[in-house]
C-alpha cells in the first residue's frame, strides 16, 4: 500500500495584488478579477520592478531576472517534505518530477533537483510530465508497480514558474498564474501520515492544443474551454469517488486544481462541500499549475485529522485530469 | 516479458554534409560522421550560423511532433495495429518548442486517441528507462499496447560557427510499439538503466541558448559506460548471432569498441548524427527487416544526465 510520508511547498515572495494589475491599465479591475477569477494574490518569482516596468513583454528576458529557477523552488519544497517524511535525501531510492517551465531539458529537473538535493548520484531520476494534474499522474505512475521493485522511498517533485511566460500586457492571463513547487515523499514500504486509497489519470490529447506554454513565447490558453472542462471534469472525479466511498463532506476534505476560486466554488456548490473542508490557496498564491493541489496539502499539513478522507481532484494541460484518495491513519 | 511489435523512425529531409561542416569553419574530425540530418535549411547554417538558436523554428522542414508522428505511424504499420488500439502514450522531446503540452499528448492528440498520455523520460536513454519500468509494472496496469516516442531536434540548438556541438548532434524521432500481452517481431532478454547524476555537467541542453558538451570527459564517460553496459547485456543474451547497436554518439568509438569484442555493429551515426535517445532505435527500425529469428540485439545506451542502460532483444518467429 502507497503512503505519503511527507510533503513540502516553495513559494516565491513577490506578491502581485490586484491594484497592480488594475493599474497596468490593461482593461481590467480589482472587482471584475474579484468577481471572475476570485484571486487576491498572486506570487512570482520575478521582481515586481521588472514587471512594471517591461510587462515581460520578451519572456525570454525573465530567467536572467528571476529571483528563483524552477528548480531553487523545486529543492525548497523537497527539503520540507524530507523533512516531514524523517528520512535524508540519501535514503530517496528515485525522483519523478514534473515542470512545464524547465530551464534546460538537458540534465532534466528531476535530475537537477536530485543532484541539489544531495541525492545518491545513482538515483534514478526521470521526468514524468503532464503539467497541472501531476500530483494524481506521480501517485498513479507509482502506484503501477510492484511493490518489490519500489525503492524504500520515492521523492515527486512538481514546479512550475508560469509568471515568467505571461505576457502584462494582456488580460487574459495576467491575474491567474503563480510560481510554485511542490513534493511529497511516498513509500509503498514505510507507513506514512496518509494512505493511498485509489489513483486514477486520464487524458483527452485530442485537445491538447488548449493550453500551451510555449518555450520562447507567452502562455495561451483557450480561457473559456479550459474552464468549462475543468468544472465538468473535476465534478465527475469527486462525483465517481462518491459512488464508491462513503465520503462525509462534513468531516471530509476536498482539494481541487487551483485554476481560480470561483471555479472551484462552482465545484464545492455542486458537490455540497462546505467551504470549511475545501482546502485551497489559489486566493493568494494564484494558480500554481502542477504544484498547486498538492502545495496546498502540504501547507495544511498539520491540519489533517485521523481517518478522515482527502479528495484531490486535479486537472489541466493535456488535456489531462486524474484524482487521489487518501485517508489519514492514526497520526 | 515485453514483447516489441514494432519500431518507426523518421528523419528531417535536410542533411549537413562534411564538406558543409568545413565551410563553416575548421574541421579536424575524425569522429566519422559525413552527413548529419537536420531540420534546418543548410542555406539558413550557411547565411546564419543558427546563432541565435531561437529563431530556427519558422524555418524549420518539421518541428519535433512531426518527426515523432510519422515514426509513430511507421511503428504502428509494423506492429500491425491501430491507433485505437493503443493505451497509453509515452515519450519526450530533447528540445520541445512547447514545453507543455507534453509531447506523448501532441503525438497522441494527432491520432485522435483520447487516452492516458504523458512525457516519461530521462533524457537520451529513454528506451531502457521505459522498458525497464514496464517490466516493474503489475501487468493488470499495463494496457495491451503502448506506444513509446522518442524525438530529438537537437540541432536547433547547435551554433555551427563554433564548437564541438556541430559535428556530433544529428535530428530523428523513433517510436516503439510494445505489449506484455501479444508477441512482436522481438522480445526483452533484459534491460538495465543505471544513473551517474555527478557528472551531469558534462552535456546540457537549455532551452534557450546553444547545447553544450564537455566532448572529451563525454567520449571518456561514455566508452567507459558503454563497456561496462556491453559486459552486462553480453551476460544476459542467449546463444545466437549477436548484434550490437550503439548509443550513435562517435562512430569511430563504436566500431572499436564492436572491433574488440569481434562482434558486429548497426550504426548509422555516420550518416545522421547523434540524436540521443532516438538514435539506437531509429538504427533498429532502418534494419527492421534484417532482424531474424534467434538473433540477439544488444542495444546500448550512454548519454546525458548522466544516464547509461541497454536493452537485449531477441529475434522471434
Amino acid at each position: 500500500m502507497l503512503s505519503i510520508l511527507g510533503m513540502g511547498h516553495a513559494h516565491p515572495d513577490t506578491k502581485i495584488d490586484n491594484s497592480f494589475i488594475e493599474n497596468l491599465d490593461i482593461g481590467t479591475n480589482e472587482e471584475w478579477i474579484l468577481n471572475y477569477i476570485g484571486i487576491e494574490t498572486r506570487v512570482s518569482t520575478l521582481p515586481i520592478e521588472y514587471i512594471s516596468s517591461t510587462r515581460n513583454e520578451d519572456p525570454l528576458q525573465a530567467r536572467s531576472v528571476a529571483k528563483l529557477t524552477p528548480t531553487d523552488l523545486a529543492v525548497q519544497a523537497a527539503r520540507q517534505a524530507l523533512e516531514r517524511s524523517g528520512i535524508t535525501a540519501g535514503e530517496i531510492g528515485m525522483v519523478i518530477c514534473n515542470t512545464a517551465t524547465p530551464n534546460a531539458t538537458i540534465p532534466t529537473e528531476s535530475q537537477r533537483v536530485a543532484r541539489a538535493l544531495g541525492c545518491a548520484s545513482t538515483v534514478s531520476a526521470y521526468e514524468i510530465m503532464t503539467a497541472c494534474p501531476a500530483f494524481a499522474l506521480h501517485i498513479d505512475f507509482v502506484n503501477n508497480f510492484n511493490e518489490a521493485a519500489l525503492p524504500d522511498y520515492i521523492l515527486c517533485v512538481s514546479t512550475a514558474t508560469l509568471t515568467q511566460h505571461v505576457n502584462y500586457n494582456e488580460r487574459s492571463d495576467t491575474a491567474i498564474w503563480g510560481d510554485g513547487a511542490a513534493a511529497w515523499v511516498v513509500s509503498t514500504k514505510h507507513t506514512g501520515r496518509l494512505e493511498l486509497v485509489e489513483s486514477f489519470f486520464d487524458a483527452d490529447p485530442t485537445r491538447c492544443a488548449a493550453v500551451v506554454v510555449d518555450a520562447d513565447k507567452h502562455f495561451h490558453q483557450d480561457g473559456r474551454a479550459v474552464r468549462d472542462f475543468s468544472v465538468r471534469q473535476t465534478v465527475r472525479l469527486i462525483r465517481r469517488l462518491e459512488k464508491i466511498y462513503e465520503i462525509d463532506w462534513e468531516q471530509d476534505v476536498f482539494i481541487g486544481h487551483q485554476a481560480n476560486k470561483t471555479m472551484l466554488n462552482q465545484i464545492t456548490n455542486n458537490r455540497k462541500i462546505p467551504e470549511s473542508n475545501h482546502w485551497h490557496n489559489v486566493t493568494h498564491l494564484g494558480n500554481q499549475a502542477g504544484a498547486g493541489a498538492p502545495a496546498v496539502l502540504s501547507m495544511h499539513w498539520d491540519q489533517i485529522r485521523p481517518d478522515q478522507y482527502i479528495v484531490v481532484a486535479v486537472v489541466g494541460a493535456g488535456l489531462s485530469w486524474g484524482s487521489v484518495l487518501l485517508k489519514a491513519g492514526q497520526l | 516479458m515485453i514483447n516489441i511489435l514494432g519500431i518507426g523512425h523518421a528523419y528531417p529531409e535536410h542533411s549537413i554534409s562534411l564538406d558543409d561542416l568545413k565551410r563553416w569553419g575548421t574541421v579536424e574530425w575524425s569522429g566519422g560522421a559525413v552527413n548529419i540530418s537536420t531540420v534546418l535549411p543548410v542555406d539558413y547554417i550557411d547565411q546564419t550560423g543558427n546563432e541565435d538558436p531561437r529563431a530556427n523554428r519558422k524555418v524549420v522542414s518539421e518541428n519535433q511532433s512531426d518527426l515523432g508522428y510519422r515514426a509513430a505511424v511507421m511503428a504502428l504499420g509494423r506492429a500491425g495495429i491501430e491507433p485505437s488500439q493503443l493505451g497509453l502514450v509515452v515519450g519526450g522531446a530533447s528540445n520541445p518548442s512547447e514545453t507543455c503540452p507534453a509531447e506523448a499528448q501532441r503525438v497522441c492528440g494527432r491520432f485522435g486517441l483520447k487516452i492516458p498520455a504523458y512525457d516519461f523520460s530521462c533524457g537520451t536513454c529513454d528506451l531502457p528507462l521505459q522498458i525497464n519500468t514496464f517490466s516493474n509494472w503489475s501487468d493488470d496496469r499495463i494496457p495491451d499496447y503502448v506506444l513509446c516516442i522518442a524525438t530529438s531536434t537537437p540541432t536547433q540548438r547547435v551554433n555551427y560557427r563554433s564548437g564541438m556541438e556541430r559535428y556530433l548532434f544529428g535530428d530523428a524521432a523513433s517510436a516503439v510499439v510494445l505489449s506484455t500481452r501479444n508477441r512482436g517481431k522481438l522480445s526483452v532478454t533484459s534491460s538495465q538503466i543505471r544513473n551517474h547524476l555527478d557528472d551531469a555537467d558534462l552535456m546540457e541542453l537549455d532551452l534557450y541558448d546553444h547545447a553544450r558538451i564537455d566532448f572529451s570527459a563525454t567520449c571518456e564517460w561514455m566508452r567507459v559506460k558503454l563497456e561496462e553496459e556491453l559486459t552486462f547485456a553480453t551476460g544476459a543474451a542467449a546463444s545466437g548471432d549477436v548484434i550490437l547497436i550503439f548509443n550513435q554518439f562517435l562512430g569511430q568509438m563504436q566500431d572499436e569498441l564492436a572491433s574488440q569484442r569481434g562482434a558486429t555493429s548497426w550504426s548509422n551515426v555516420d550518416q545522421r548524427g547523434y540524436s540521443m535517445s532516438a538514435g539506437p532505435v531509429a538504427v533498429l527500425s532502418e534494419r527492421w527487416d534484417e532482424i531474424q529469428s534467434g538473433m540477439n540485439l544488444i542495444t546500448l545506451f550512454a548519454g546525458a544526465g548522466l544516464v547509461s542502460g541497454h536493452v537485449v532483444l531477441r529475434g522471434e518467429r
